[in-house]
């Protein structure tokens, strides 16, 4: 029998574990789960979904009386709920739908429909959790109904009429947010549509009724699979269709910058010839927007990620993604002066934006135009963003904004009569400040515009 | 009457506040009434000549069709494989 330490996100299922062996994810199942896990494999269930590329796919590693190990295939950095854009959430959500439907009519059914169990792989939403398909019994409603309106549904609404700032709330309800909670936060006008009346308002009555019945007589309803049908697919249907009523607030930041077509295709052939000099093959780019500099690198990456503090930003670097089929660019949603931290039991469950950069140990870090942001808005000093960078990176390409630079000057005259608490901010001061945990490997002005990108190498032992 | 002795600029908040208030419940009701009557056109399928309302229609009913998302596909899975299987995976 294995004496592997649990993960410490791996505690909920009884029918298995998850386990890091030198560095590489396994998962034990126990003997309560074989039989399913048999069924699973001899129908080609899993097969089909691996071909897919809708279930992380696994390989056997041993088989005995007491466990069964398998290793599922890496994935580099994973990314959670509150980190994803709106409609990011709403292909996870279809995803799972997808998976319930074709659980049905293989005779399965999820045993849980929790976000968690979803994260982006090669371009599109996975499921990771490998263990949650359990058999279907005839007549039984969707034991992760629940769950599902808790995880996605209702958050999806809620983005849908409050904006997408709301999806961030499953950081603090890592169970789903309470269906009590939705419906309260839903306009009125929702009361009035027998689809989200029934799924929504209805539910949380139950709800309330549930929760008074100390007894446990609440009766066991019946559903046909018909009808279970019949209800995923008009989620789907209802999900598919969502949208976002909110403009970006840079998702045409490319426009509104000062830079001409020469200086900025001046700035993206420095970038691309510094990350080829670097042969990185895994770097990220903090504050990406919409991924537009990732895309100008011709190195072959085997992974980018992009985030952005902007949803729609974010949003239309995952649909550029989807149309181009770019299976090597993670986009995601981080404010980069709160960066997502480790929530759930022991705080442990979900890790720190923190953590999982310094385990992914990108090669490159592009920081282009977010300075100023960082500086100017967030007050963070040159020595403590330096210090942010350095704890992940191996090499810094970091663009400088100098103050004579438009959005520089618009920062600083926002600032009024603590503009002056702000003159440290300029070229001489930064590159002091980062030269304290960076090397400077190369520094180039941009032509015709206020702005310098330089290349910096990390001192050694610092990360 | 104590009437009499009222401060004019206080009736005429009170005048003011009564015709909000009427003002409002009508408005509610007015828009209520609006609200009942799509929902009614809608069930007996009126909006049904324009392809927007007979989409809203279905959408508030739940049974919308897939439409032309070109993001995300529909809810089938190919499975032309497991239907071949004979042999359990390796």
């Amino acid at each position: 029998m294995t004496t592997k330490q649990t993960h410490s996100s791996s505690f909920r299922d009884p029918s298995g574990y998850i386990f890091t062996d030198q560095g590489r994810i396994k998962r034990v199942i126990n003997p309560i789960y074989f039989k399913q896990y048999q069924a699973l494999k001899d129908s080609g269930f899993f097969k089909t979904l691996f071909k897919s590329g809708l279930l992380i796919a696994h390989e056997e590693l041993s088989a005995s009386e007491e466990e069964i190990i398998i290793a599922p295939e890496s994935i580099p950095f994973i990314t959670y709920p509150y980190e994803w854009s709106f409609n990011q959430y709403k292909e996870a959500a279809l995803l799972t739908l997808k998976l319930q439907k074709f659980c049905l009519e293989k005779g399965f059914s999820l045993k849980d429909a929790s976000a968690f169990n979803v994260t982006f792989h090669n371009g599109k939403a996975i499921f990771i959790d490998t263990l949650s398909f359990d058999f279907y019994e005839e007549n039984t409603p969707w034991r992760a109904y629940k769950q599902f309106v808790t995880h996605f549904f209702g958050p999806l609404l809620l983005a849908h009429f409050h904006g997408s700032e709301v999806l961030k709330l499953i950081s603090n309800f890592i169970d789903g947010i309470p269906v009590k909670t939705v419906a309260s936060m839903l306009p009125f006008k929702t009361k009035i549509n027998p689809f989200l009346y029934s799924n929504i308002h209805l539910l949380a009555k139950f709800e309330s009724k549930h929760n008074e019945d100390y007894k446990g007589e609440a009766k066991v309803t019946a559903l046909s699979k018909k009808g279970q049908l019949n209800i995923i697919e008009s989620l789907y249907n209802y999900i598919k269709k969502l949208e976002l009523k909110e403009q970006s607030e840079w998702g045409d930041y490319y426009s509104k910058t000062n830079y001409s077509d020469d200086a900025f295709n001046l700035k993206a052939d420095l970038i691309n010839g510094w990350v080829n000099q670097l042969n990185a093959k895994t770097a990220i780019d903090v504050g990406g927007n919409d991924g537009t500099f990732v895309r100008r690198i011709t190195a072959n990456l085997d992974q980018a990620l992009v985030c952005d503090i902007d949803n729609n930003a974010v949003d239309y670097n995952y649909k550029q993604i989807k149309q181009n089929k770019e299976s090597f660019i993670t986009p995601f949603v981080l404010d980069i002066l709160n960066p997502s931290a480790a929530v759930g039991f022991n705080n442990t469950e979900r890790f720190s934006f923190l953590k999982r950069i310094k385990d992914f140990a990108p090669d490159a870090t592009l920081a282009l135009a977010v300075i100023h942001h960082m500086s100017l808005s967030g007050n963070i000093t040159f020595d403590m963003s330096a210090a942010f960078f350095a704890s992940f990176s191996k090499h810094l390409i970091i663009e400088f904004p100098k103050r004579g630079d438009s959005w520089v000057e618009r920062l600083l005259n926002s600032k009024g009569e603590f503009k002056d608490h702000f003159n440290f901010y300029n070229s001489s001061q930064f590159e002091d400040a980062y030269t304290k945990y960076f090397d400077l490997v190369e520094q180039h002005d941009i032509k015709n515009t206020e702005r310098t990108l330089y290349l910096f190498k990390v001192k050694s032992g610092l990360n | 009457m104590h009437f009499l002795y009222f401060d004019p600029g206080l009736g005429a908040m009170m005048i003011q506040a009564v015709i909000a208030a009427v003002l409002g419940i009508v408005l509610f009701v007015k828009g209520a009434f609006y609200k009942f009557k799509l929902f009614l056109a809608a069930l007996i399928g009126i909006v049904f000549f324009s392809k927007k309302g007979k989409d809203k229609v279905k959408s508030s009913l739940g049974v919308a069709d897939d439409g032309d998302n070109e993001l995300f596909d529909d809810i089938n899975i190919d499975d032309s494989d497991i239907e071949k299987k004979t042999n359990s995976d390796d």
